[in-house]
């Protein structure tokens, strides 16, 4: 009975590094499936943001006939969103987008007869929506991250995370001047 | 022993917190929370009662927090996260609204959640917050002003939800009192059970297992080696205990104990989520 402990001991390692590996190989799906989840969930916002963008200019252009240039800025930024394919130049376009959105905005401030007509207002409430869910899903986007990157990088995780091939996911930080420009104000 | 393996077990489960977030959201006491005592408690109870009543007719529910100021906090972010912290709205259809008023701000935010996107579009939430909230909120008419908003929210939810998609709400809401209770008397059962064992090891094999079982349910891998570790040490512990006085009783062998009472009146809310969508406003 005692020469036997060892080999008791030997299997039941064996046995809790094999339900590890495999508990932890799910638990970094499950945390990685998230954070594509919330992806997907930022990306529909920017859409609908960016849907919004070819009524607004229509909108506006008539009152707005000064302001060519802003226009141009908001219609590129939008194309090159929708062009952008992988999450890093995705990342790059949807804040190149906000910040030309805000400076688009800025410029109706001179246009007092614009600000004034139902178009208007109804549109910047619709505008006003997507930049709150814009901001919801890129908050739950980072958290689904940082749940995911705490669990690749912690210490007995990391070492399977490397064995496996599961690396840390990037976080959408806000352009450093987008952060509150865009906040549309009545 | 018995005082460190006490410590242990409530370090293990005060680990379990939720995320941070810098206004804090306040408790609700009911569909109405007026911390900012703008209203009197029969409007308070008016409106209650009528939100009640629209709950228990549709399922749709209408939360409403009146705080005197948020701290600088956006109002939108604000009400998004006391929506969701609050889960007004059905699980399932995600129909809640959270209307937020900041009085001493002079701002309010009515937040839909997901399901009500549809019903009540930014459009139309900005339209009832200017044209018929505000208007009252301007003459310091709150209740008139709230009203006169719950009713317009109403007519444009229209039939959009009915009593049809009411889920049952369980009675009793409080899910982590009861897997406390269920844990708690498991705990005891097999101590009693390990105490009379002569093994010192049977409640690390007990607890790997149930480990293993969480594993599979919820990936928790971490759950193992805690219960395993927890399982051992609590056998052993007893085992010690049930040798050094037997027979006698000990803290963990005694009867079940009683549950604690259970908060009269309102139940919360049924775990409805938020996605930024609704309007603000001021006045």
């Amino acid at each position: 009975m005692k020469s036997k402990t060892p080999l008791f001991i030997l299997l039941a390692v064996v046995v809790l590094v094999g339900l590890w590996v495999w508990s932890g190989y799910n638990g970094f799906v499950s945390g990685k499936e998230k954070v594509d989840a919330q992806w997907a969930q930022v990306e529909t916002q920017y859409q609908r943001r960016a849907d919004l963008i070819p009524n607004l200019v229509n909108t506006v252009k008539g009152a707005a006939e000064f302001e060519k240039g802003t226009f141009t800025a908001v219609t590129e930024a939008r194309t090159k969103w929708m062009g952008a394919g992988d999450r890093g130049s995705k990342i790059d376009a949807a804040q190149g987008m906000d910040s030309a959105l805000a400076r688009l905005l800025l410029t109706f401030e001179n246009y007092p007869d614009l600000k004034a007509t139902k178009a208007y207002t109804d549109l910047m409430a619709q505008l006003e929506g997507t930049e709150n869910r814009v901001a919801v899903a890129r908050r739950d986007f980072n958290e689904s991250v940082r749940v995911f990157n705490v669990m690749v990088k912690r210490f007995p995780g990391l070492v399977l995370a490397r064995l496996l091939g599961f690396n840390p996911e990037s976080f959408f930080e806000a352009d450093a001047g987008s952060e509150e420009a865009p906040k549309v104000e009545f | 022993m018995k005082s460190m393996f006490k410590i242990f077990l409530s370090t293990v489960l005060l680990t379990f917190t939720g995320t941070a977030f810098a206004f804090e959201v306040p408790p609700n006491d009911g569909y109405v929370t007026d911390i900012a005592n703008v209203l009197s408690p029969d409007q308070e109870s008016a409106l209650e009662s009528d939100l009640t009543a629209y709950q228990n007719e549709t399922s749709n529910e209408i939360a409403i927090l009146i705080v005197e100021t948020l701290e600088g906090e956006s109002i939108a972010d604000a009400a998004v996260e006391i929506g969701r912290k609050w889960g007004v709205g059905q699980a399932d259809f995600n129909n809640g609204i959270m209307i937020v008023i900041a009085y001493a701000d002079r701002k309010l935010f009515i937040a839909t959640g997901y399901g009500m996107e549809g019903a009540v579009p930014d459009i139309v939430a900005k339209g009832i917050i200017d044209e018929d909230i505000t208007p009252y909120f301007k003459q310091g008419k709150y209740f008139e002003g709230i009203s006169a908003g719950i009713s317009a929210l109403k007519k444009h939810i229209g039939g959009e939800y009915t009593a049809e998609r009411f889920k049952k709400k369980k009675s009793d809401s409080s899910g982590a009192a009861w897997i406390f209770f269920v844990c708690f008397i498991l705990l005891q059962w097999l101590s009693a059970i390990f105490a009379r064992t002569k093994s010192w090891w049977l409640g690390g094999i007990v607890g790997s297992v149930a480990g293993i079982i969480l594993v599979m349910i919820y990936s928790w891998w971490i759950s193992i080696p805690i219960l395993a570790l927890i399982g051992f040490l609590l056998d052993y512990a007893v085992s010690q205990n049930y040798k050094k006085n037997r027979g006698k009783a000990s803290w963990w062998a005694g009867g079940g104990g009683g549950r604690g009472g259970s908060s009269g009146g309102f139940g919360g809310f049924s775990g409805g989520s938020f996605g930024g969508g609704g309007s603000g406003g001021g006045w």
